[in-house]
């Protein structure tokens, strides 16, 4: 549904419509790799690819910013196997890339868009629920309250780097939980 | 890409955890350490990769607060550190409108505080007397917030709420000034539970129920046990207008002319959806949509004029997301969008 609004837009500023497809588009990665995370295979498909993409780029280019970088690789992938699946459906395409990228969103996926990222919130909240409350409690801290390392390691009077270690098990955690259910789910 | 085996591929997803947090303050070697261990295998990329999205993911958790993190770590381990009870049992007391992250954090720190200086007067405040006066709980447009009372019984408010809260020995009188609740009572059979809404009282002893007033009428929706609900200045002849008991899963409907109303089709589910910040619509005119969502943000107004304001619609809203219902009209046929300032205003075309 978003798509009228935002190609009226794409006359009038340009630069703030960057601002939206990367905004949008990585939010589509972001709910691609949430709640597709059952078709391993297709996670799979993508880490190749992004991985094969990584490896033809000149060092300097990956590692100013290797998260975005990661992200930004991903995310054209996606766009890729979504055009692809477009091209089988015989959507219109537009011309200019940007406008390109933004009808890689359906009508019917963009209505569900808020919807979706909800429930991959509320999935993450039941995760986070089954960890042991000093993990919760962590995972709160830093992600919700937006307290420093430092800081959370005093409330608890542990070190910081105690803390880290905590945090890592923790998204371990529920990346296996999370994860290997849908796996085996989409396995079997 | 199969993962060799399952300590190995765990081993993975512990160094991609690792990147994420050394990244967060790494500097340019840190960068370029990450990119080396990704160019070694896909499935390195694979885990980075979801690793990142779930860590991005995790930004929106418990947007709406409703976890305690010294409740958290009192269950965690008590040895971690040393809390005060009755400062956990005070914190509802704290007043509202904190929501806003910064201030959050701030409200965390002196949390933090307190609990050293709860560690040090461990012995002493045991004693401490409990705060009995009235209390009041607000929320600000859209905001939500729990509460835990004293006597154990929760309370979440809605948007746009005031609540006042007075418990003693022998009563937990409640009134509910403005906006909605979702109450969970504790049970104590020599202490009722009443909540005064405009001219009506609920009274419970152990059980679960929502509260909705608005301008011109409230509602009391009860998803577990048993109250009773009672107008308090009765113009009605018959008793069922003046009083009723309702189960779990009743709804009454209390306006000043009528009484009390049950309704004949209850939705108590719906009724208390909004503490998921979803706004669920199954063809409710655009006049009522709009006021709901009015109700959740004040960043926006919208106003529905003429035939617009009959126009049904069925759909699910996020009630942080008024744009999304904007966006769909837009692209309906009959409707058209005009804004200036924060007023929007849907009219028909």
């Amino acid at each position: 549904m978003a798509i009228k609004p935002t190609l009226t837009a794409a006359s009038r500023d340009s630069a703030e419509l960057a601002g939206l497809v990367r905004q949008r588009y990585g939010g589509a990665l972001l709910r691609y790799l949430l709640r597709y995370r059952g078709c391993a295979q297709d996670v799979d498909d993508l880490a190749q690819e992004v991985y094969m993409e990584l490896l033809r780029v000149p060092e300097p280019a990956a590692v100013r910013q290797p998260q975005a970088y990661l992200y930004r690789i991903a995310s054209h992938v996606v766009y890729r196997f979504k055009r692809r699946r477009q091209r089988d459906g015989g959507c219109v395409m537009f011309d200019s890339e940007i406008v390109d990228q933004l009808s890689e969103l359906t009508p019917t996926e963009a209505s569900e868009d808020s919807g979706r990222q909800l429930d991959a919130v509320r999935e993450l909240e039941k995760l986070l629920s089954t960890l042991p409350p000093l993990y919760q409690a962590i995972l709160l801290m830093r992600k919700r309250d937006g307290a420093s390392y430092p800081q959370i390691a005093a409330k608890l009077g542990i070190s910081a780097h105690t803390v880290k270690k905590y945090l890592h098990r923790a998204m371990v955690q529920i990346r296996t939980a999370g994860w290997d259910e849908a796996h085996k789910e989409a396995r079997s | 890409m199969k993962p060799q085996t399952k300590d190995a591929a765990l081993a993975i997803r512990d160094v991609a955890a690792e990147w994420i947090t050394t990244l967060e303050e790494g500097g340019e070697r840190e960068r370029a350490q990450c990119v080396a261990w990704l160019k070694e295998s896909p499935e390195h990329v694979r885990e980075f990769l979801l690793m990142t999205a779930l860590w991005k993911g995790l930004d929106g958790i418990d947007a709406q607060s409703r976890l305690d993190i010294d409740a958290l770590l009192d269950t965690a381990a008590a040895a971690v550190v040393p809390l005060d009870p009755n400062w956990i049992q005070q914190q509802p007391a704290r007043q509202s409108n904190e929501s806003q992250r910064g201030s959050r954090r701030k409200q965390w720190w002196l949390a933090g505080a307190a609990a050293t200086l709860a560690a040090i007067g461990l012995a002493l405040s045991w004693g401490m007397p409990m705060l009995s006066g009235p209390q009041v709980y607000e929320t600000a447009i859209g905001q939500q917030r729990t509460v835990t009372l004293s006597d154990g019984s929760q309370v979440q408010l809605n948007t746009g709420t005031r609540l006042q809260v007075q418990l003693s020995d022998t009563r937990r009188e409640l009134h509910l000034l403005d906006g909605e609740a979702l109450f969970s009572v504790a049970h104590d059979s020599a202490r009722p539970f009443e909540v005064h809404v405009g001219d009506a009282l609920v009274r419970a002893v152990g059980t679960q129920f929502n509260i909705r007033r608005n301008a011109r009428d409230t509602t009391v929706s009860v998803l577990e046990g048993t109250v009773l609900v009672a107008a308090l200045e009765p113009q009605q002849e018959s008793v069922a207008q003046r009083a009723q008991t309702l189960t779990a899963g009743e709804e009454v409907r209390i306006t000043a002319h009528v009484g009390l109303d049950k309704l004949a089709q209850p939705n108590v589910r719906n009724a208390v959806a909004w503490r998921d910040r979803v706004l669920s619509f199954n063809g409710e005119p655009l006049g009522t949509i709009a006021a709901e969502i009015n109700r959740y943000n004040d960043k926006l107004r919208i106003e529905v004029e003429g035939k617009a304001r009959d126009r049904q619609l069925i759909g699910v809203f996020s009630v942080d997301d008024p744009e999304s219902l904007l966006q769909f009209l837009s692209q309906q046929d009959d409707i058209r969008i005009e804004r200036s300032g924060r007023v929007v205003k849907i009219l028909p075309r």
